[in-house]
């Protein structure tokens, strides 16, 4: 392979834009990396790439850029109305006519389309790949759409001159299909998408969507054929850019946001421009309405009287929205007010000079005057609002309703320790602001809210930088399996816990090994509900240790060993449904936790059939009982079989597989674990130390009096093979490193191998666990020599 | 069926459903921090399969819920040399997730009357007295 897998996904992020690599690039890569090792994939797949195409750059489509291009619309289209005004004559003696469609049917609406798409992304209507589909298909329609217009036009000029019409001026049927089918499947897309959370039934969506798509595309191209069309979506686009987000998700916050006041807009403002807002719209409306039919029934003395006096009333009535734009951008108190409703007082104004212009329409020459001074004011209210030390409204400066929000809610959790500045509050920095970098802006912090990066990376020194609750470890961590969850590879078996006998019998022994141990990032506990001298005690011991620090650990513990009776047998067999759930609610209990990470079966149970098992843990998953199940002591016909049966019953099925292995005991190398690796679940030895024979502190002659070695099974020292352990003492000096870390060293170096989970009942046995566990790893050489050593089986 | 999700939404000032991405991940995230990987994982098997988001499209997910307030980000690490950042549900993605819950559960409500009820059951007239 030439490229290496990451560089292939690396190359991916290319899309997204710079800020949003720099906070999630590292993150995404990750786990696009890890679904592609967990899928046996070395580069992504085509809906990979085109699902980061689709999200990277609908990414860049935000609030901002709709602002941009809105403002640069509105340049091109009152550019184009005042060609059509003034300069349809000289365009067409030099030839030029096709740019004034051009520029108001194609280019200044496809700026239009690509805003109102990235606006609606932006707040959460769409999707990134949805607007993208959107705004790169809206163009090429828009396109067909200035070409059909050209086209019709020279059509039309031909017939003039009495000649055929050629090429072009006879395509414009064909154009006028390919604009309208176009159209109407960019607009399906938009309404689908739109609807797509709605719920309807199928042939209703469908229905809404085509008959959506074909009405409105045809409507949308015969009203760009009036040049100041697009003038007013681009108008109607910056407007909505700047006019704050009413959103509804801010909505239920309406009273908490009343009280707290500054900066927040009262209900009364919002209840204002709503109703200046609907004023707007049917006085718009009742002016296309009166334009249209008013030669009937009003005052015009005929339709072409009609149609300027409708268009007026349309032009006027935009003044009540002007107005709402300007209480609601002048109710955040942040921009200085006459900042805001000069540009609106200008615009309104020129609003009002169209109107008067049309007085004197169709005659372009008494029109001209009124479209002169509109020009001239709007022109005016533009720089006004760009000029350096000015502010848009409702932009740089002022805080967007939602990052406003966010910032009660911060401030109503500041009691809370875990409180931390989220990222949210930030917004603003992706809200419609920050037009340009003038004086009066806020100056763009370097980084908005750095993460606030609680985890100690693997290879920084443990400690640096402090962090007041060391979630992660020094230790190293690696996957279980394909599981998604990541254990350190040193892990504390409970076993000990609640053993007559050890210090570990009673509270105090035992939550002084939890504390030593999450102390020192040997943050996964696995116990049993059988371990301790009585039932369910080391799980009850453990669960009082972790009181108050729950989420510091990763708990495993497990049920249904079926060589020990317990009270709920009556139940059924030990892997049936009801034993399963009963099992998993009393260690619940007895562990007080709400979740058990790790839920593992201790041993097969030959008299339920595996499906019955694997159906009922996955209905914990499904209840957030446990989060991932494994086995116990399952062999290697049993591990495939419940991989294929969790296949079939679609199940994610068990992750881990948890057998006796250690230098002394390698049973498990001939076929168990070649089935783990198979089935991609990760491998947990027991007994790694083999009793503690591999401690180092046991010699031929040597038996640490309080050991349970001594003290229970004298025959396993008097039954070691002490040749080869001596050999493998001396295999793990050569480097400086102890028995015990060439014990754990030997076992991480093993394919599958997760995490060594071992016993500890003293808090420094726990510290050289963790120490060990980082210490040493054989070569391949020395591989060899310890693999000569001990024999297999 | 617009005045349900749509017009009433509006105006009660209820939020507009969740798209699936979010709502799994708000699902997922009920339980615990997790960090994105493990988030995909979750959601393929919770859904039972059903639904399979990719990172890319969970990360515009995570990210326009950790704007919007309803998850936080919750540390970060490195694991086998790959960046995860956990996340966490905030107390507002709680409240949104309960809702969402409450609404789903009230649409599969009646669904489910009207399909014990079964077919000639006419339509549900309010009572004359």
């Amino acid at each position: 392979m030439s490229v290496p897998r990451e560089e292939r996904f690396r190359r991916l992020l290319r899309w997204y834009p710079r800020a949003w690599r720099e906070r999630n690039g590292e993150v995404l890569l990750g786990a696009m990396l890890e679904e592609a090792e967990r899928a046996g994939r070395a580069a992504p797949t085509t809906a990979e790439r085109l699902s980061a195409l689709g999200n990277g750059v609908g990414a860049r489509l935000d609030a901002r850029l709709a602002l941009r291009i809105s403002l640069v619309a509105l340049v091109l289209a009152t550019a184009a109305g005042g060609l059509s005004t003034w300069g349809a004559a000289a365009l067409a003696a030099t030839g030029l006519s096709w740019s004034l469609p051009v520029l108001s049917v194609a280019l200044a609406p496809a700026l239009v389309a690509v805003g109102v798409v990235a606006l609606a992304r932006d707040r959460g209507f769409v999707s990134g790949p949805v607007a993208v589909l959107v705004a790169s298909l809206s163009p090429v329609a828009l396109a067909a759409a200035a070409l059909a217009q050209v086209s019709w036009a020279a059509g039309f000029e031909a017939a003039d001159r009495g000649v055929p019409a050629t090429g072009l001026a006879s395509a414009w049927l064909v154009l006028v299909l390919v604009a309208w089918v176009l159209g109407a499947a960019t607009i399906a897309v938009l309404i689908g998408a739109l609807l797509s959370r709605v719920p309807m039934p199928r042939a209703a969506r469908v229905l809404v969507v085509a008959l959506g798509g074909a009405i409105l595309a045809p409507a949308i191209g015969i009203g760009l054929v009036v040049p100041y069309a697009a003038v007013f979506a681009a108008a109607a686009l910056a407007l909505l850019c700047v006019a704050p987000a009413v959103s509804r998700r801010t909505r239920p916050r309406e009273a908490e946001r009343d009280a707290s006041g500054v900066g927040e807009i009262p209900l009364r403002t919002r209840r204002l421009a709503r109703a200046l807002a609907a004023v707007s719209s049917v006085a718009s409306a009742l002016g296309v309405g009166y334009a249209l039919t008013g030669s009937g029934w009003g005052l015009a003395a005929d339709s072409t009287a009609a149609m300027a006096q409708g268009i007026a009333i349309a032009l006027l009535s935009g003044i009540p929205l002007l107005a709402a734009a300007g209480a609601l951008a002048g109710a955040h108190g942040r921009v200085r007010s006459r900042r805001i409703w000069g540009p609106l007082l200008l615009v309104g104004l020129a609003l009002g000079a169209t109107a008067l212009a049309y007085r004197g329409a169709p005659d372009g020459d008494r029109m001209a005057g009124g479209f002169a001074l509109a020009a001239a004011l709007e022109g005016g209210a533009l720089a006004w609002w760009l000029a350096p030390g000015c502010a848009a409204p409702g932009g740089p400066g002022s805080r967007s309703p939602r990052s406003s929000a966010s910032a009660t809610r911060s401030s109503s959790a500041r009691s809370s320790p875990r409180s931390r500045p989220s990222r949210s509050r930030c917004s603003r920095r992706r809200s419609p602001s920050c037009t340009r970098a003038g004086p009066c802006l806020p100056r763009r912090p370097p980084r908005c809210c750095p993460m606030p990066v609680r985890a100690t990376p693997i290879g920084a020194a443990p400690g640096r930088g402090a962090p007041s609750r060391p979630r992660l470890v020094p230790v190293e961590t690696r996957e279980l399996g394909s599981s998604g969850l990541s254990l350190p590879v040193v892990g504390l078996g409970g076993n000990n816990f609640g053993r007559a006998g050890t210090r570990t019998e009673e509270q105090e022994g035992t939550t002084a090994v939890v504390d030593a141990a999450l102390e020192a990032g040997v943050t996964f506990i696995d116990t049993a509900d059988m371990y301790g001298k009585e039932f369910g005690l080391s799980e009850r011991l453990l669960g009082v240790a972790l009181r108050g620090r729950r989420d510091r650990a990763i708990v495993a513990t497990k049920f249904g060993h079926t060589g020990i009776p317990t009270d709920l047998d009556a139940l059924g067999a030990k892997g049936s449904r009801a034993y399963v759930r009963a099992a998993a609610e009393a260690s619940l209990t007895r562990l007080g936790i709400e979740t058990i990470d790790l839920y593992q079966q201790h041993t097969p149970d030959p008299s339920t059939p595996i499906a019955e098992t694997i159906a009922a843990l996955d209905e914990l998953v499904g209840e957030g009982k446990i989060r991932f199940y494994g086995h116990s002591n399952f062999s290697a016909e049993q591990i495939a079989e419940a991989q294929r049966v969790a296949a079939e019953l679609g199940a994610r099925g068990f992750v881990s597989a948890q057998n006796e292995y250690n230098l002394l005991t390698r049973g498990v190398e001939a076929e168990v674990l070649p089935a783990v690796e198979a089935a991609g679940i990760g491998f947990l030895p027991f007994f790694p130390l083999a009793n503690g024979l591999l401690t180092g502190k046991f010699t031929r002659d040597e038996r640490p009096a309080d050991s349970r070695i001594a003290r229970q099974r004298p025959h396993l020292a008097d039954e070691a093979p002490w040749d080869a352990l001596d050999a493998f003492r001396d295999i793990a000096a050569e480097r400086g490193a102890s028995m015990l870390d060439a014990a754990f060293g030997w076992l991480l170096s093993r394919p599958s191998l997760t995490s060594v989970i071992a016993g500890a009942t003293r808090p420094e046995q726990i510290v050289a666990n963790a120490a060990a566990g980082n210490a040493w790893r054989p070569t391949a050489e020395e591989a060899a020599r310890i693999d000569a050593l001990f024999p297999i089986g | 069926m617009l005045h349900y999700y749509g017009i009433r939404h509006i105006n009660e000032g209820m939020p507009s459903p969740l798209s699936p991405p979010a709502f799994w991940t708000l699902t997922v995230l009920a339980t615990g921090r997790r960090h994105g990987y493990e988030i995909m994982r979750e959601i393929a098997a919770l859904s039972g399969g059903s639904v399979v988001v990719k990172a890319t499209t969970l990360y515009a997910a995570l990210d326009r819920l950790e704007r919007d307030g309803l998850i936080v980000a919750d540390g970060e690490e490195v694991v086998n040399g790959r960046a995860r950042r956990y996340y966490r549900i905030a107390e507002d993605g709680t409240a949104r997730l309960a809702i969402e819950a409450e609404l789903l559960e009230r649409s599969a409500r009646a669904a489910r009357s009207r399909l014990v009820a079964g077919p000639g059951v006419g339509p549900v007239r309010p009572a004359a007295v």
